[in-house]
């Protein structure tokens, strides 16, 4: 112990003077800079001047500016998409025949533990903040966002969050007694509390470090849309994506740190010895109310952003404005408020009192309405519109698609008799992946490739885009199809095995569709390989895109604010380049420019 | 405002009233600090909770120096080693009272508590200890400046 | 801000607009009726007082930040036609810019 703590101290030592070395020469570096954007008045910006952003890795970790910031945040996103994406087929892998037969039940629980924890905090929440942060401010015509600092702060909190909960997983091996969690992502009591082992705790820790996180970028972004929109921007005509963000980070607002105060309790339970969650004390029932009246607003948290890149881009392929664009605002303030009122939809069979069961079931119901009612405004944009299906546009309409099932069988959960029947199968497994992966992971993909050209300066391969949108489809609906069916069957989830009984349910059948989704999983998991080698390729050698109007928006007269700045950048890139050789100064801060458009060639 | 098509902030209100050589010359999208935020954050968390003492020692020295670091860096304060030495009473002030939870605050009780490995009291003195850490470095610090030094102004 | 003495917060077309969270309210609405009305459970001072409030607070708030929003809305609406601006979500407050050149839409906003 002793021995440990001092050499805890030494490294603790070490870590401080490497610390206060990097700062010490990060301010060295800033106080000697020589005044490279003298011309650049207004602003040192995007690498104005090579000399106003440090070169290579060193950027990366100092940057402040909200497009860097979006850049980091996409690819952390993808790396927990892959984390938590090998982590779902192994355990489809295990699913394949009924015993146990490639892992134990440990090892099956903790996978599905850290795919949904994975999934929904690590890779959910910051792909949105990649593109809020990246396009927010361009949408509005801000100059950053609000608070610039505290938004790199929210995203460096992310990745020791994500260490923290992976932790398990990588010191099992050294035999410290600290394994994965086993918890769900539910974290249900007593389960959670009375698990000895050190991993869970970190696991808590790392949770709470991204939900200060996504605090801080939510306070960011209201702040960012109520008081930096650019003068012409105004409630009357901000964009639909923006409505979206704002209304996400308020739920954020009042969720989050709810789910904060209830981990630290759980902490303290496991740790100090209160009982909040005790049966002798606050009961377990107390975890699932204060985890739901986070968790369901969670899930409208994860929905609503991307809800807004479908009615953003999928209007700029069907050649129309996005119908009913009011509608889709107010439903979407709508689903805002009446998501805090129906929590306990997720509790219909814990035995609450009726009465307070059918209230939930009631606003349950309703919220469906505003769901239901953009679904009716895309279809209605498409019709009789000159579509275009482009990569994004199979995305939005897969997104559609995928809506109509995770959101119909959302409504018969809702319903108390039908849940009681469903609750805890597969069906609700579908149900929710019908919405998580089909929407907002494709919601993700569209508006990764709607604006691939813009963060890039290139255009990606557009076959390789199509193979992966109709895998991913494909492979989604036969997973998740599945699923539905499996529930139907009573197939009980979070379960390495299904040796049932024959009276219990017909296992011939459970097996043939366990099988069927594993292929499934497996042909999504093929399609985004596909799509990782397209991004990735694309980026270094993809075609750069002469034009700043890459989707011909400017036909439709679509040509997004998004666009337009980004077409802003190319002319003062090439007109810059003149003015530099002409009067040696330039008055336009032309470098940055250049880099934002030719960011590749530059690393 | 012709410069609206830019990327670029124009200078920040405080940018403009505290004019510091530091924050015209460089560049205005960069910092160091928020990464030292986080991780002091992160290290003070996982220190203080998991009852890791150098960690907790660490972690909350780094996090007071970096919060001290960019506030002044984004103008909010002038003097950052008067702030690091006023978060620092709060640590040692939020310290004892973690300590005043479980023993009355004497020597005898509190050293015993410590010598019997109390949880609780040992992260209330590791608290404790950050916090003078924190009030001593940068009672030095500033000691060392002689007040016209402005990368790091006393 | 304030843009018409008139005593209707919002015209036609604003109320049209805004009918889509009516029928969430309607719902919830309906549901207040119908579990005041049917009443399997017999009442209870606790657990009745929860069974409404949840859905009377939750309209309540639908109600109130559907009002709010809807005049905000409609105030910017207000604002942009009395610059002879018109709504788009693209092009910003400037009309002429969906086909015009971005450059020029930002000289005009100068
Ligand atoms: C149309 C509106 C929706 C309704 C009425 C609805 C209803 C429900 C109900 C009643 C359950 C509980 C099922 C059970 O455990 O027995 C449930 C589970 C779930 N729903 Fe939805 N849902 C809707 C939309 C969504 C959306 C948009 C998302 C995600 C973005 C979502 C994500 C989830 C998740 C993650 C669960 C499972 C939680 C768990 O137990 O692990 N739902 N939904
Ligand atoms: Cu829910």
């Amino acid at each position: 112990m002793a021995v440990e703590q001092l050499a805890l101290t030494v490294l603790m030592g070490i870590l401080l003077v490497a610390v206060a070395g990097l700062v010490s020469r990060m301010v060295d570096w800033r106080s000697y800079t020589p005044l490279g954007g003298a011309s650049a008045i207004g602003g040192s910006g995007y690498g104005g001047g090579h000399a106003e952003k440090p070169a290579g890795i060193v950027r990366w970790f100092t940057t402040v500016d909200h497009k860097d910031i979006g850049i980091l945040y996409g690819i952390y996103a993808l790396v927990a998409f892959f984390w938590g994406g090998a982590a779902v087929l192994l355990m489809r892998a295990e699913l394949a025949a009924p015993g146990f037969d490639i892992m134990e039940a440990a090892f099956y629980n903790s996978l599905l533990t850290s795919h949904g924890i994975t999934m929904l905090f690590l890779f959910g929440t910051p792909i949105i903040a990649a593109f809020s942060n990246y396009f927010i401010p361009l949408l509005i015509g801000a100059d950053d966002m609000a608070f610039p600092r505290i938004n790199a702060i929210a995203f460096w909190l992310l990745p020791p969050g994500a260490i923290l909960i992976w932790a398990g997983f990588f010191t099992a091996p050294l035999g410290l007694g600290i394994d994965p969690a086993q918890t769900s992502w539910t974290m249900y009591t007593p389960l959670s509390a009375e698990q000895a082992n050190a991993g869970v705790d970190l696991m808590l820790l790392g949770l709470h470090l991204t939900g200060v996180s996504a605090t801080m970028g939510a306070i960011n972004f209201i702040a960012t849309i109520f008081t930096e929109r650019g003068d012409d921007v105004n409630w009357a005509n901000l964009d639909i994506f923006s409505w979206t963000i704002l209304t996400q980070s308020a739920l954020i607002l009042f969720a989050f740190p709810l789910l904060g105060s209830a981990l630290i309790m759980l902490l303290l339970d496991r740790n100090f010895a209160t009982t909040f969650f005790a049966v002798e004390g606050g009961s377990p029932i107390l975890w699932q109310h204060l985890f739901w009246f986070f968790g369901h607003p969670e899930v409208y948290i994860l929905v609503l952003p991307p809800m807004g890149l479908v009615s953003w881009i999928l209007p700029k392929f069907s050649g129309r404005k996005l119908f009913g664009f009011k509608f889709v605002v107010y439903s979407t303030l709508a689903i805002g408020v009446l998501s805090f009122g129906v929590w306990a939809h997720h509790m219909f069979s814990t035995g609450m009192d009726p009465r307070i069961r059918a209230s939930f079931m009631a606003v349950s119901l309703a919220i469906a309405i505003p769901s239901a009612v953009k679904t009716f405004n895309w279809i209605t944009t498409m019709w009789n519109g000159r579509l275009r299906l482009t990569a994004p546009m199979l995305f939005c309409i897969g997104f559609i698609s995928n809506f109509v099932i995770g959101g119909i069988t959302g409504v018969f959960l809702a319903a108390i008799p039908v849940d009681l029947v469903l609750h805890d199968t597969y069906y609700v497994v579908g149900h929710f992946h019908y919405i998580v992966m089909g929407m907002i992971a494709f919601a993700g993909m569209g508006a990764l490739y709607y604006w691939f050209p813009i963060v890039t300066g290139r255009m990606y391969q557009r076959t390789l885009a199509k193979w992966h949108f109709w895998l991913s489809m494909i492979g989604t609906n036969i997973t998740f199809f599945a699923f539905l069916v499996l529930g139907y069957l009573g197939m009980p989830r979070r379960y390495a095995t299904y040796q049932f009984d024959g009276a219990i349910a017909p296992l011939a059948q459970v097996t043939t569709l366990h099988q069927i989704s594993t292929v499934g999983a497996f042909i999504i998991g093929i399609g985004q390989v596909v799509w990782a080698w397209n991004m990735v390729q694309s980026w270094y050698e993809g075609p750069e895109v002469e034009d700043a109007d890459p989707w011909n928006l400017k036909d439709d007269g679509m040509f997004g604010r998004e666009f337009q700045w980004f077409e802003a950048q190319k002319l003062a890139a090439d007109g810059g380049e003149e003015e530099v050789a002409t009067d040696g100064g330039g008055v336009r801060p032309d470098g940055g420019y250049r880099r934002a458009v030719r960011r590749v060639d530059d690393e | 405002m012709d410069e609206t098509t830019s990327d670029d902030p124009p200078p920040r209100p405080w940018d403009e009233e505290e004019p510091r050589e530091i924050e015209e010359d460089g560049p205005t999208r960069v910092s160091a600090w928020p990464l030292v935020v986080a991780l002091g954050l992160t290290v003070s968390e996982v220190g203080v909770f998991m009852g890791v003492y150098p960690l907790a020692v660490g972690g909350l020295v780094l996090f007071v120096a970096s919060v001290a670091g960019i506030t002044h860096e984004a103008g909010y304060t002038r003097r950052p080693w008067r702030l690091a030495g006023a978060l620092g009473v709060v640590l040692v002030a939020a310290g004892v009272w973690m300590v005043s939870t479980q023993v009355p605050l004497a020597v005898d009780p509190v050293v015993t508590a410590v010598e019997r490995a109390d949880g609780i009291v040992l992260r209330g003195v590791s608290v404790v200890g950050a916090g003078v850490v924190s009030v001593v470095g940068a009672a030095i610090v500033s000691a060392m400046g002689d007040g016209t030094n402005d990368t790091f102004p006393a | 801000m304030v843009s018409e003495p008139d005593a209707k917060t919002f015209d036609r077309e604003t109320l049209l607009d805004l009918v889509v969270n009516a029928i969430p309210l309607g719902i919830i609405l309906f549901f207040i009726l119908v579990f005041a009305l049917v009443n399997p459970f017999g009442s209870d001072p606790v657990n009745t007082a929860i069974q409404f409030s949840i859905m009377i607070v939750t309209g309540l708030a639908l109600l109130v930040l559907t009002y709010v929003s809807g005049k905000a809305v409609s105030e910017a609406e207000d604002e942009l036609e009395e610059q002879g601006l018109e709504l788009s979500e693209e092009a910003g407050a400037d009309g002429t810019a969906e086909t015009t050149a971005p450059a020029e839409t930002e000289d005009d906003t100068a």
